[in-house]
């Protein structure tokens, strides 16, 4: 008895997954993915005192290729008052993401993230995640998914955002 | 003998220490159009619609009808 407790207690804890997201959101150093030069990197930290929307994406994730017209409008209305976007690709080869870049253009910055570090500490529940952080920092918001009818609720959040630290 | 079935109970969990979880970015084979449980969605649909109607039986899909398919 005592044993079949331990094992369905070793599985059950096996099974519950990490603590909500963190507070605040974790710094990274990334390698960006399409950069002429080959080593641009971008920073995380060096974007602090805008509002940002982190989004996790992959090439063959279709809502994920859905997002990326509707992001880089939101990004380029919002890009005067203190927005920006930033796309993290967790492709497993690097060429899949700059393939589909040549046929979906955006104008925010894209990173690479080849050994999903950054995605583990933000801790995805799904594709495409989104991470909408303040000027502190601070993860406001989190969207799991992509359809056209979040825009709106995106937007909402982005606007309180930018409203309340002027 | 209840060494024996502990072993079994032991033999029988020891399989479940397998399952992981497959992170969102591991799912590049399994978002692949072939691993979708209906291959064409507006087939299947035409497919249940057309069966459940000639069967006049009632499922999850559709409705039963008089074989004629067009409710």
């Amino acid at each position: 008895m005592k044993i079949t407790i331990f094992l369905l207690a070793t599985l059950l804890s096996s099974m519950v997954f990490g603590s909500d997201v963190p507070g605040s959101a974790p710094d990274f150093s990334l390698r960006l993915v399409q950069s002429p030069s080959q080593n641009g990197v971008i920073n995380l930290q060096s974007y602090r005192g805008k509002v940002i929307y982190l989004d996790f994406w992959a090439s063959w994730c279709g809502p994920c290729k859905k997002s990326f017209p509707a992001l880089n409008s939101i990004r380029n209305k919002y890009k005067s008052s203190g927005f920006e976007v930033i796309a993290v690709n967790l492709d497993e080869d690097i060429k899949s993401a700059s393939d589909f870049l040549i046929k979906h253009k955006v104008d925010y910055p894209i990173a690479y993230d080849p050994s999903k570090t950054i995605a583990r500490h933000y801790q995805l529940k799904g594709m495409p995640s989104g991470y909408l952080i303040d000027r502190q920092g601070m993860i406001q918001y989190v969207h799991t998914g992509f359809k056209d009818r979040d825009i709106p609720t995106i937007e909402n959040h982005i606007q309180r955002l930018l409203r309340s630290h002027p | 003998m209840k060494i024996l079935q502990r072993l079994m109970m032991v033999g029988c969990l020891w399989p479940l220490f397998a399952c992981s979880v497959v992170e969102p970015w591991e799912r590049e084979k399994l978002a692949r159009p072939e691993m979708a449980f209906d291959p064409d969605p507006l087939e299947a649909k035409m497919a249940g619609h057309i069966y459940f109607s000639k069967e006049g039986s009632s499922s999850g899909a559709s409705v039963s009808g008089g074989g004629c398919g067009c409710n």
